[in-house]
């Protein structure tokens, strides 16, 4: 048996101990064994953490022999990649999953208030951390070996060469990891742990982000969120935690089952990535034991709902007035809603999937508009200029809808009204500051990914002979020349090109391993202030006289990542507040 | 709650479950197979899924021409771009003519597709 294996098999028999030893000893309040479950806890990450390294050996001294480092890695792949290789696959991103889940158990025993609620708390993590190890260990071992030692391996998905693809697996499980601990703490006390939910909440849009920036730079159909299974998938837990965040002060029963449903839609991510049951274009494997995922949904939506009636009744607290046009409650319960109308019309479209291909058109016509409410919900709630904030966001849509239309204009009305939550702040401190660039973030994040989606201008296979210029859109591109260079893993075309007056160059990569996926085109954008000039490079002719490029003007894409930037930032400063 | 805010709630949840349902049967378009397609004569706007048959790829003055397969019958694609890829599972999206697939959109397995090479 591999030493790494062995890891695992410790890591098991540990958090089952620790399992074992946290139900009998909250049960008999017996300090003696809940030490005993502490300890073989901090022993499962221990070996999880060997484990994780033992495979990023078997990386960087290229040992073929592992199945996962022949389908991941090549010889020539450079370090940086060969360590992230690590999580390019299913088995290491669930062994990564595995051990955020240890690791910051072994956090949250460190930094709670050890007491009988903890002790019963970790009993919920530890039987999670189980099931997972299990899972791995039993579906998806990253440790299992060939029969023979292959020369080379067949080298790392050439679409996963790129930086954000490096850092876009470790920052999402940090996210995904992080809930089972709000989730644990809300079944047992009833209560919210607001640093975890925050914690959880700052990791998943820092990967949603990465994810999204990653797909703009790197897939090359111009934009940066296709309401694919998989994008959508990891989108969800963050609504319904974004939904707990502003109800858990106010209310006990709503925020209890929105941290619920946050923890069982990252079950549900993984389900949906991991067990081929989407057969589109996107799907990650072809296993069929996404079944395992199913039952621990079941498993733990059952032990929520116990918890729920076992500890009474909710008891509700009333919400203070903020100042805006109706009462804060009103506003939180509307608000609600359309987050629950938001999440079930994403989830009813990933759902769908599995049975048909769903056009972007439903999305635009569901979720989008629930957007605009909620981001509408921002202005409603805190301005107290009510008529100068109509009067304004009135002229700055009648400027849109000249330029672009209805739903520009729509749009425009939505944010500038919304924009006025600013003149109504109060008094200022860090966590503040945080909740007022996370919503400004979230007005531009709306308004940028509205005309992302709706006014796109998108012309598909352009055809270029060289030296021929085209006009497209008023601008002019030729292609006047292409040189090829070869490195140790790869052989690169570049077409040089003449973009108005500027010289641009698209890269057209040729990986040298055994993969069905060689060949690589690359995008270039040339960033304006308000849109994006996007050219994508779709092939070029065997006697390399023509190349063949999508061209899209992509409007507003630098509100969205303004938009993100806030978020980020924002939810960043509300984390680190002064408690 | 009160009967009136009751009332509201009951009427957005009726009215948003109409939208999404109206909206989604106008943005759904059913997977097919290639055996389910060769018993038809002409359908447009499906989306075929199947396996490139290997070396059936011929790239020609930006027109790609190859055949797709669910295991059990062929089917010729005719794709007005190029694609760069020879093998691997793909989505067909276009129209089907006398035994031909007159295809606008040629989708491969993403990223995150797991299982290449070896195995």
């Amino acid at each position: 048996m591999d030493v790494g294996e062995l890891c695992l098999f410790f890591a098991l028999i540990l958090s089952s101990i620790s399992t074992l030893a946290f139900i009998s000893g909250s049960k008999r309040n017996d300090v003696k064994l809940l030490k005993i479950g502490e300890k073989s806890l901090h022993l499962t990450t221990a070996f999880l953490t060997s484990s994780l390294f033992i495979l990023a050996y078997y990386f960087i001294v290229d040992d073929f022999n592992i199945t996962y480092v022949y389908l991941n890695s090549d010889l020539y792949l450079p370090l940086a990649y060969k360590i992230s290789a690590i999580w390019a696959g299913k088995e290491g991103s669930l062994l990564l999953w595995v051990f955020y889940v240890s690791l910051l158990s072994s956090v949250f025993i460190n930094v709670e208030k050890k007491d009988i609620n903890l002790a019963k708390s970790l009993t919920v993590v530890s039987v999670f951390l189980t099931s997972l190890i299990l899972i791995m260990i039993s579906t998806s071992n990253p440790f299992t070996r060939l029969g023979y030692v292959p020369a080379n391996g067949v080298g790392l998905n050439p679409l996963l060469r790129t930086p954000e693809m490096v850092f876009h697996p470790p920052t999402i499980f940090v996210g995904y990891a992080a809930t089972i601990f709000p989730f644990a703490v809300a079944l047992i006390t009833h209560r919210f742990k607001r640093g975890w939910i925050l914690f959880s909440w700052l990791f998943l849009t820092i990967g949603i982000f990465l994810g999204a920036w990653w797909a703009y730079k790197t897939l090359g159909w111009g934009g940066f969120w296709a309401w694919d299974p998989v994008e959508n998938a990891s989108l969800l837990p963050w609504v319904t935690l974004t939904a707990t965040i502003h109800l858990m002060n106010k209310y006990k029963k709503e925020p209890y089952f929105l941290i619920v449903a946050s923890f069982i839609l990252v079950i549900f991510a993984t389900f949906i990535t991991r067990s081929g049951i989407i057969k589109s274009v996107h799907a990650f494997g072809e296993t069929l034991f996404g079944a395992s995922y199913l039952i621990l949904m079941v498993l733990f939506s059952g032990l929520s709902i116990f918890f729920y009636f076992k500890n009474g009744g909710p008891e509700q607290n009333q919400g203070r007035n903020v100042g805006g046009i109706l009462s804060n409650q009103d506003v939180l319960r509307a608000f609600l809603i359309l987050m629950l109308f938001f999440v079930m019309a994403v989830l009813i479209g990933t759902i769908s999937n599995i049975f048909a291909a769903i056009k972007r058109s439903y999305y635009l016509t569901t979720a989008l508009p629930i957007f605009g409410l909620i981001v509408a919900l921002i202005g409603v709630c805190f301005s107290s200029k009510l008529k100068h904030s109509i009067l304004v966001a009135m002229v700055v849509s009648t400027i849109a809808f000249i330029y672009k239309g209805f739903v520009g204009a729509l749009a425009f009305f939505v944010s500038t009204f919304s924009i006025f939550f600013l003149l109504n702040v109060g008094k200022l401190n860090l966590q503040k500051i945080g909740k007022i660039l996370v919503h400004l973030g979230i007005i531009l994040l709306f308004l940028g990914s509205t005309f992302v989606w709706v006014y796109e201008v998108k012309h598909e296979n352009v055809v270029l002979e060289k030296g021929e210029s085209v006009k497209i859109e008023g601008v002019t591109i030729r292609y006047d020349n292409i040189f090829l260079r070869e490195d140790n893993e790869k052989f690169t075309l570049v077409p040089l090109l003449t973009f108005n007056n500027d010289q641009i160059v698209l890269k057209q990569f040729i990986y040298k391993i055994e993969r069905g996926e060689r060949v690589v085109n690359n995008v270039n954008v040339v960033v304006t202030p308000f849109f994006d000039y996007y050219v994508a490079l779709k092939g070029i002719s065997e006697n390399y006289n023509s190349i063949v490029i999508d061209f899209y003007i992509v409007p507003l894409t630098s509100f969205v990542w303004a938009g993100f930037y806030l978020l980020m930032i924002g939810g960043y400063f509300a984390l680190v507040r002064k408690s | 709650m009160e009967n009136r805010e009751k009332l509201l709630v009951g009427v957005a949840i009726i009215s948003f479950s109409l939208a999404i349902t109206f909206s989604l049967f106008h943005s759904i378009s059913p997977y097919t197979t290639v055996s389910d397609l060769v018993e038809l004569r002409n359908a447009k706007n499906i989306q075929v899924v199947g396996e490139i048959v290997k070396n059936s790829v011929v790239n020609k003055n930006n027109t790609t021409i190859f055949e797709i397969t669910d295991g059990v019958n062929e089917v010729k694609v005719i794709y007005s771009g190029k694609i760069t890829y020879y093998e691997g599972q793909v989505v067909v999206v276009g129209d089907y003519k006398n035994g031909v697939i007159y295809a606008t959109q040629v989708l491969r397995k993403c990223h995150t597709e797991y299982r290449v090479g070896g195995q």
